[in-house]
C-alpha cells in the first residue's frame, strides 16, 4: 500500500496488523469485528459508573430500540448526558468495544451516556438508523427528569457513520421541532453519498476506509434497490443538507489519511459559513479509526483527549 | 470502530497473521528505531515484558505500555540468542500464545538490525565491566575475563576514548556517529563519573572533531589487556581538549578537535604533573583570561589565537577561521597588546602556546 501522505511514525508499524475490512461483504466484515472483540479483555464497567439496558419506544411501525444507559453511580439530578451513535460503516457493531469508550465517558465527564444500538444495513436501509437514532434522543429528552438528566444538556456525538448520523439527528431535530442538542460532536464522520470530494476520489487503498469500502457503505444503506434517479435526502447524507443554520455547536475532527478528511473538513467549513460554533481538528498522519485501533499513541491519545474535551466544553461540565 | 484495539490475539492464525506481525517488525527495522524504540514496540505488540540481554551487560527490557529500563528476563522468559551472542527475551505469564516464537524471532533480527547497525554500543552494559578494564589495580585475569564478557579478545588492539559530555536525551550518540563504521570495530560504552568511557576495536579516523557539548580524549592503540594504559593517555589527552561550542543565539558552531594522545608529545609531561595550585598564578593565563572575559569578542579572540600558534602563518590562521587576513591581524594585534609580547616570532607563538595549553590544564583538572 503506498499512502497518499506520510503515516504517524508510531502508527505506522501498526499498519500491517490491520485487518482487511471489506464492508461488502457484511457477514465476513462482522465476523472479523467478532474475532478482534472476542481477542480482546473482556469488558468491565469502570468502578463508579452503572449500566443499565433499556429497549425504547421506536418510530411508528418499528420495533423498540436497545440502548445501554452509563450513568455515574450517586451522582445527582440534571446531569448533562451524551447520546452516542457507533461507528461502523452503517453495516458494523461492535458491542464491547463502544461500550467501552461510553463507559469512559460516563466516568470522565460525570454525565449519563445513552449508546443506541441501531439497525444495521443492508438488512435495514435508511431511515432504520436515523429513526431508531432519533427515538433515542427522544426519549432520552422526554424521561430526562428520571434519569436524572438536565434536559438542556444533552449533547449528540457520533464516530465514521455514527458521526453522519448525529449530524443527521441534528437536522432532524431542528426540522421537527424535536428536542435539539446543545452539542454535537462528529468525529471522523461519514456524511457524503455523492463520493465527489478530491480524499474520497483519490483514497482508493488506505488502511481501513476507502472509496471501495465508503461505495458498499452507501450502497447498503441508501438500498440496493433504490431508483438511482430519485434524490438522497439529506437526513440520509446530511453534507447535502442546503442550510445549516441554526444547528448545535459543533466539534469535528478528522484524519488526513482518511477519505472521509474532506467532507468532514466542508461540512465544518459550512457550519462555520452559516453561523454555529465550530472546532475542527485535522489530525496529521492518522487513519480512519486509528485511535480505536491503536489508543496508545501521542497522535490519537490527542485525539481522544480532544473529543473528550470538546464534550467537555460543550456540555459545560 | 473505537473499540477494536489491534491485538495480536485477533491475528488469524497462520500464514497471513504470520506475515501482518513479520510486516510490522519490519517497520520498525525500516523506521530505524534504537533498541529502546524496537523493544518498546514489541512489549506494546507482544503485551508482556520483552528484553535485550548480555553477552555482559545487565541488559534492557520494554514493559507492554512500551516504557524501557535496565533489567533482565525473569525467570521463566523464553530467549533467542543474536548473531553477536545477545539473547532477546519475551516472558509471557499464562498460556503461551500463537504467535510468541515468531515474535521473539523478528524481535531478535530487529535487535540484531539496530546492534549492527551501531556497533554494538546500544546494548546497556554493566559500567562496572568496563571500569574492571581500564582500572590498573584490576589484577589481569580480572581483566581479561571482563574483556572477553564485553566481547573483546585480550589479545586484541584496543582504544580507549575519554569523553567528557553526553548527558542530553541522545547520550553518546552524536560522538558515536563520527567514529568508524561499526562493521569493522566494536564498541563499548560506558558513563565514569562525569565522564564516558568509549573502547573501540578497529581502526579510528585521523582527525575527530567533537560534536557540540563535547570533548574528546583520545588514548594510544593499545593490546587490549593492557588498556589502563591508553584509558591514562586518553584522560590526559582530555585535559588538552576544548568543548564544541553549541550554536546559541547567533554564535557559530565552533568544533574543537579530539585530542589524540598520540600527538601530545612532551606535553603529556605537563598533564601528568601539572594540576591545581601548580598553575595557579601565573600571569601569562591571567592576561589570556582577561581576553576572554572581553564581552562580545573574548571566545572569538581566544579561538583566534588557538588556530593562530597551530598555523603556519597569519593567512593560513585566516583561512581556517573563514575570515579575512586583516580581521585577524587586527585581533592578534590587540592581542599583543595585552600580552606585552609579539606573536610574529617563534618565541612569542611557543610561549603563547604553552600558556593556552596550560590554561586548558587548569581549566581541565585531572
Amino acid at each position: 500500500m503506498s499512502l497518499p501522505l506520510p503515516v504517524d511514525p508510531e502508527l505506522a508499524p501498526w499498519l500491517s496488523l490491520l485487518p482487511a475490512l471489506d464492508v461488502g461483504d457484511a457477514a465476513a466484515a462482522r465476523a472479523t469485528v467478532e474475532a478482534m472483540a472476542a481477542a480482546a479483555p473482556p469488558f468491565t464497567l469502570p468502578e463508579g459508573v452503572e449500566l443499565s439496558e433499556h429497549s425504547v419506544p421506536g418510530a411508528v411501525g418499528t420495533p423498540e430500540v436497545p440502548v445501554a444507559v452509563f450513568r455515574p453511580a450517586g451522582a445527582g439530578n440534571a446531569l448533562p448526558a451524551v447520546l452516542y451513535v457507533h461507528g461502523g460503516g452503517f453495516i458494523l457493531e461492535e458491542g464491547d468495544g463502544d461500550r467501552a469508550l461510553a463507559a469512559r465517558w460516563a466516568a470522565e465527564l460525570g454525565a449519563v451516556v445513552v449508546s443506541v444500538r441501531y439497525r444495521l444495513a443492508p438488512e435495514h436501509p435508511y431511515p432504520a438508523a436515523t429513526d431508531d437514532c432519533y427515538a433515542a434522543l427522544e426519549w432520552l429528552a422526554a424521561n430526562a427528569a428520571g434519569l436524572g438528566v438536565d434536559r438542556a444538556r444533552i449533547a449528540v456525538a457520533g464516530m465514521s457513520a455514527g458521526g453522519g448520523l448525529t449530524a443527521a439527528l441534528t437536522l432532524l431535530a431542528r426540522d421537527r421541532g424535536g428536542p435539539v442538542p446543545c452539542f454535537q460532536l462528529l468525529d471522523i464522520p461519514e456524511l457524503d453519498d455523492r463520493l465527489e470530494t478530491s480524499s474520497m476520489r483519490e483514497f482508493t487503498d488506505t488502511p481501513v476506509w476507502n472509496r471501495p469500502n465508503a461505495v458498499r457503505s452507501w450502497r447498503a444503506y441508501l438500498g440496493a434497490d433504490r431508483d438511482p434517479a430519485a434524490p438522497v435526502p439529506a437526513y440520509a447524507a446530511p453534507a447535502r443538507a442546503e442550510n445549516l443554520a441554526g444547528l448545535p455547536p459543533a466539534y469535528v475532527a478528522v484524519s488526513d489519511l482518511d477519505p472521509l478528511r474532506d467532507e468532514g473538513l466542508d461540512y465544518a467549513l459550512r457550519l462555520v459559513r452559516a453561523g454555529v460554533p465550530t472546532e475542527l481538528h485535522l489530525f496529521p498522519g492518522t487513519f480512519h479509526g486509528a485511535a480505536g485501533f491503536v489508543p496508545d499513541t501521542a497522535v490519537t491519545r490527542r485525539m481522544s483527549e480532544g473529543a473528550l474535551d470538546a464534550l467537555r466544553r460543550g456540555l459545560a461540565v | 470502530m473505537r473499540g477494536l484495539v489491534l491485538r495480536l490475539a485477533g491475528l488469524s492464525a497462520g500464514a497471513e497473521g504470520a506475515m501482518r506481525l513479520i510486516g510490522f517488525f519490519d517497520t520498525l527495522v525500516e523506521q530505524r528505531l534504537g533498541l529502546d524504540g524496537v523493544l518498546g514496540m514489541a512489549a506494546r505488540v507482544a503485551e508482556c515484558p520483552v528484553g535485550l540481554a548480555g553477552p555482559g551487560a545487565t541488559g534492557l527490557m520494554a514493559r507492554p505500555d512500551g516504557s524501557t529500563r535496565p533489567g533482565g528476563p525473569p525467570p521463566g522468559a523464553t530467549v533467542r540468542e543474536l548473531r553477536g551472542g545477545q539473547c532477546a527475551w519475551l516472558a509471557r505469564t499464562g498460556a503461551p500464545q500463537p504467535f510468541d516464537a515468531l515474535l521473539l524471532e523478528r524481535l531478535a533480527l530487529a535487535c540484531d538490525a539496530v546492534l549492527s547497525r551501531r556497533g554494538g554500543e546500544a546494548v546497556p552494559l554493566d559500567p562496572a565491566l568496563l571500569e574492571t578494564v581500564i582500572s590498573s589495580t584490576a589484577p589481569l585475569p580480572e581483566r581479561a575475563r571482563a574483556l572477553r564478557l564485553l566481547g573483546f579478545a585480550p589479545s586484541a588492539p584496543l582504544t580507549l576514548l575519554a569523553v567528557d559530555g553526553g548527558r542530553g536525551p541522545q547520550g553518546l550518540a552524536p560522538v558515536l556517529d563520527r567514529l568508524a563504521p561499526t562493521s569493522v570495530s566494536r564498541r563499548r560504552t560506558a558513563a565514569l563519573g562525569s565522564v564516558h568511557v568509549v573502547a573501540v576495536t578497529g581502526p579510528l579516523p585521523e582527525r575527530l572533531l567533537a560534536p557540540a557539548g563535547f570533548r574528546i580524549g583520545v588514548g594510544p592503540e593499545v593490546t587490549a589487556s593492557e588498556a589502563p594504559r591508553s584509558w591514562e593517555g586518553a584522560v590526559r589527552a582530555l585535559r588538552f581538549a576544548g568543548t564544541s561550542r553549541s550554536d546559541v543565539g547567533l554564535a557559530p558552531v565552533v568544533e574543537e578537535p579530539a585530542i589524540y594522545h598520540s600527538s601530545l608529545g612532551a606535553f603529556e609531561v605537563l598533564a601528568r604533573e601539572l594540576s591545581g595550585p601548580a598553575i595557579a598564578d601565573i600571569g601569562d593565563l591571567a592576561v589570556l583570561d582577561a581576553l576572554a572575559a572581553e564581552p562580545g569578542s573574548g571566545t572569538e579572540l581566544l579561538t583566534t589565537l588557538e588556530v593562530l600558534v597551530q598555523a603556519d602563518s597569519l593567512r593560513a590562521a585566516a583561512r581556517t577561521l573563514h575570515l579575512h587576513h586583516n580581521s585577524v591581524a587586527v585581533r592578534v594585534a590587540r592581542a599583543e597588546a595585552a600580552l606585552g609580547y609579539g606573536l610574529g616570532e617563534t618565541v612569542g607563538r611557543f610561549r603563547l602556546a604553552l600558556a593556552l595549553a596550560l590554561r586548558r590544564l587548569r581549566d581541565n583538572p585531572a
